[in-house]
């Protein structure tokens, strides 16, 4: 019983509490404060077309750097302080994910702002109204949230939904590490692979979302799976001798079957809450859980089998109600089967040929980033095959949720979501690769001292693979990551001029020059279908706006409103950012503005540095109107 | 065997006791804030760790064994969960009373927290 295991989620098999002065407890505190100063220094209010990374300072990329050094001499230390592990890993998160909260005033993403509207509603109604959006028939997180708000005392989450990217990230920290331990990594690789999934989850699913809410879910159910389900060896004796945690207590219960038959019974009923929450939380990660679960289940390494079975039957059961909804609004049915479609990202799905050679290149280190990682995980793999059963699971659980995409593209960010659910299990196997091959003190002890030295250098020698995989993963999330900032930003004046605007205007579709704006953040967010004006699926599509285009969007308006109440278009500055980053011209929305401009139908409502909205007043049909012509398809984002 | 058993329990003891203390001081201020009705920054903070701390830890609180795996993780995913069912059924019935709810679960959650320290105490004596 001497390893009883550090009971905050941090066990502490395999790592040690030494009190002997390490060169990382200077470097580490060194780097936070250079953090902190360069993020000090960092001024957005003009960003480049590489969005932050432009404005952040030398210091601050110098700070990330030394905490890489750092973090690498800790891992080539024969015995691994856990609590230096622990700082240097929430030190990466808060870099990484803390560091645009801190400098942004409002939060990223224009699509953080309809999730704020939803739970506004919820707040507001204290119901659901499942015709209105998707988002409506899964309200786990946007009740919670609500909740949060009422006990919280905010009026929005506004206040604080550009912080939950780092809260997030950091409430998955202890549920992969106890799913590592669970797995039998040796403690080394649980660093590495903790350090590496921080350093590569450049998909920005942790905004204040359902999918955040699910990630955190997702992996509660898995920790849950895994440590009392999990029929699994361990990942080699590299320590022999020593005796995990987890097998002590299996040796126990199958000694007393009615002991294990009791935890057993309580571990799913916990399992059953958690896994419950996340299919009302989500619409896609219970599936790919149970997909998972399934394949494991298949193979044999996850007891008992049907359990995969009745946990689909939940999620099922949830979506049968709902499948007519889901089905005509996002074709499910269509998208059943059509695998390689299914499998386009956003950026090839948007299918813009004028995207800036800037924000190419951001995707194009999103995506390398992305295939890094994956073929990371096959050489891991490959270099611990010995250990079969537990390289098996970790790869069957990395490569499995791209069974989902058979059944659809979710919006064009299937593969996104199959990155995300991928990224625990592949950080794991890839983290093989940064870490030097565990089994260091049994051939010390066979080959003797100059054995010992050799070895050690070795040790030492495989020791650099950490830094340099570790910097280049972290400079392509950076770009990833931070890339696309000049677009993904709102400012405080742009989100009080369109938040004001929708508590205030009666309700009408709005013509939006794109769909980048803090749009729909309010109880209200329903009474305000959009339409984008410009680019693919826009009311012109790709084609060049005449001077009389407020007269052309003011016949369309009008057909759609039939008079009965108010129109509205929207130009804001992140829309303009957007554009030019995605191939619509400047020029095309001075045009735009112009026409409004000098339009006698439109009426302008709001006009700030950062917003202009216009209104074509209910019971008015402009010059040369008629019922018939084309019609713009708004829907409620 | 049972002196040397209960001194390696004690730190971890120790460890438990210290985070069902921290969770009641949590749901003590967070519900005399809501009470008074004081807003701010530090209510926010007190919500985000009550919501992914106090009910689940309230519950590990009593099931040892999940404790002696992991304290504050099982903790969090199981508050989150069960604010997540809590709050998405009152929507469903349509009885959204956030606050009232909100006296619930703290009120549950303290009972919890003081019957699995005294739990704790009995088991740590008898040992």
């Amino acid at each position: 019983m001497q390893n009883q295991g550090n009971r905050t989620g941090f066990p502490s098999s395999g790592d040690s509490v030494d009190k002997q002065w390490h060169i990382s407890d200077v470097l580490l505190p060194v780097s936070l404060v250079m953090w902190a100063v360069g993020v000090a220094r960092t001024d957005t209010k003009v960003l480049g077309p590489y969005g932050l990374l432009s404005v952040l300072p030398f210091v601050f990329y110098a700070a990330i750097a030394l905490l890489i050094v750092s973090v690498t001499i800790e891992l080539t230390r024969q015995r691994l302080s856990r609590w230096r592990m622990t700082a240097h890993t929430t030190a990466l998160v808060v870099m990484l994910y803390g560091t645009a909260p801190i400098v942004y005033s409002q939060g990223r993403y224009s699509w953080l702002y309809k999730t704020i509207g939803v739970v506004q509603y919820m707040g507001a109604h204290g119901r659901i109204n499942q015709q209105i959006d998707i988002y409506q028939n899964w309200p786990g997180f946007f009740a919670f949230a609500a909740w949060f708000d009422k006990v919280a005392g905010v009026t929005s989450p506004l206040a604080y939904a550009k912080w939950a990217q780092l809260v997030v990230e950091l409430a998955v920290l202890p549920l992969l590490y106890l799913i590592y331990e669970a797995l039998s990594l040796p403690a080394r690789q649980r660093w590495a692979a903790l350090l590496l999934y921080s350093a590569a989850n450049w998909v920005g699913q942790d905004y204040f979302s359902p999918q955040s809410l699910g990630t955190i879910l997702s992996l509660g159910s898995m920790a849950i799976v895994m440590r009392w389900m999990y029929a699994g060896n361990s990942w080699g004796r590299y320590a022999p001798g020593r005796q995990h945690a987890e097998d002590r207590f299996r040796a126990y219960t199958e000694k007393q079957p009615a002991k294990r038959a009791s935890h057993l019974t309580l571990a799913f009923i916990a399992l059953i809450i958690v896994y419950s929450a996340l299919t009302y939380t989500h619409e896609i990660s219970p599936y790919i859980v149970v997909t998972q679960l399934g394949a494991l289940a298949i193979v044999g390494l996850f007891r008992p089998r049907w359990l995969p079975v009745a946990l689909g039957a939940v999620a099922i059961i949830y979506f049968i109600p709902r499948f007519s909804y889901v089905n005509s609004h996002w074709g499910v049915l269509a998208a059943l089967g059509s695998f390689f479609s299914n499998v386009a990202p956003p950026s090839v799905a948007e299918g813009s040929s004028s995207t800036s050679s800037s924000q190419l290149i951001v995707q194009h280190c999103a995506d390398v980033l992305a295939v890094l990682i994956w073929v990371l995980s096959l050489v891991g793999a490959w270099l611990r095959r010995r250990s079969r059963r537990t390289v098996a699971a970790l790869v069957i659980l990395a490569y499995s949720p791209l069974i989902v995409l058979v059944a659809g593209a979710y919006g064009d960010e299937g593969i996104l979501r199959v990155y995300l659910f991928s990224l625990p299990w592949s950080a794991a196997l890839a983290a093989a690769v940064l870490t030097p091959t565990p089994r260091l003190p049994a051939r010390s002890r066979q080959g003797g001292e100059n054995g010992a030295s050799r070895q050690i250098r070795r040790f030492r020698a495989e020791a650099l693979r950490a830094p340099i995989v570790l910097a280049v993963v972290v400079a392509l999330f950076l770009v990833a990551f931070f890339g696309s900032d000049q677009s993904n930003t709102m400012s405080a004046s742009e989100v009080a001029a369109v938040t004001s605007f929708q508590q205030t205007a009666p309700g009408g579709p709005i013509l939006a020059a794109d769909g980048n704006a803090p749009l729909n953040d309010t109880a209200r967010y329903n009474l305000f279908p959009f339409a984008p004006i410009f680019g693919s699926g826009g009311v012109l599509g790709a084609k060049k706006p005449q001077s009389d285009i407020a007269l052309v969007l003011a016949n369309q308006a009008a057909r759609y409103t039939s008079g009965d109440q108010p129109a509205y278009v929207m130009v804001t500055s992140a829309m303009i950012a957007y554009g030019r980053a995605y191939g619509t011209p400047t020029s095309y929305f001075t045009i735009l503005l112009n026409s409004l401009a000098r339009s006698k139908y439109w009426k302008l409502v709001t006009s700030t540095p950062d917003a202009v909205i216009y209104e074509l007043p209910p019971k008015t049909f402009p010059k040369g109107f008629s019922e018939n012509g084309p019609t713009p398809s708004f829907v409620v984002p | 065997m049972a002196s040397r058993s209960a001194e390696i329990r004690q730190p971890a003891t120790r460890q438990a006791d210290m985070l069902d203390v921290t969770a009641i001081v949590l749901s003590v201020l967070l519900v005399a804030l809501v009470f008074v009705g004081w807003s701010g920054p530090l209510r926010v903070l007190l919500t985000v760790a009550f919501a992914f701390f106090v009910p689940g830890r309230a519950i590990v609180g009593n099931w040892p064994r999940m404790g002696q795996w992991s304290e504050a993780a099982t903790s969090m995913v199981l508050s989150l969960a069960v604010l997540v069912l809590l709050t998405t059924v009152m929507l469903w019935v349509h009885a959204w009373h956030p606050l009232g709810l909100f006296q619930v679960v703290a009120g549950l959650s303290l009972v919890g927290l003081i019957i699995g320290l005294a739990r704790r105490r009995r088991r740590t004596r008898g040992a």
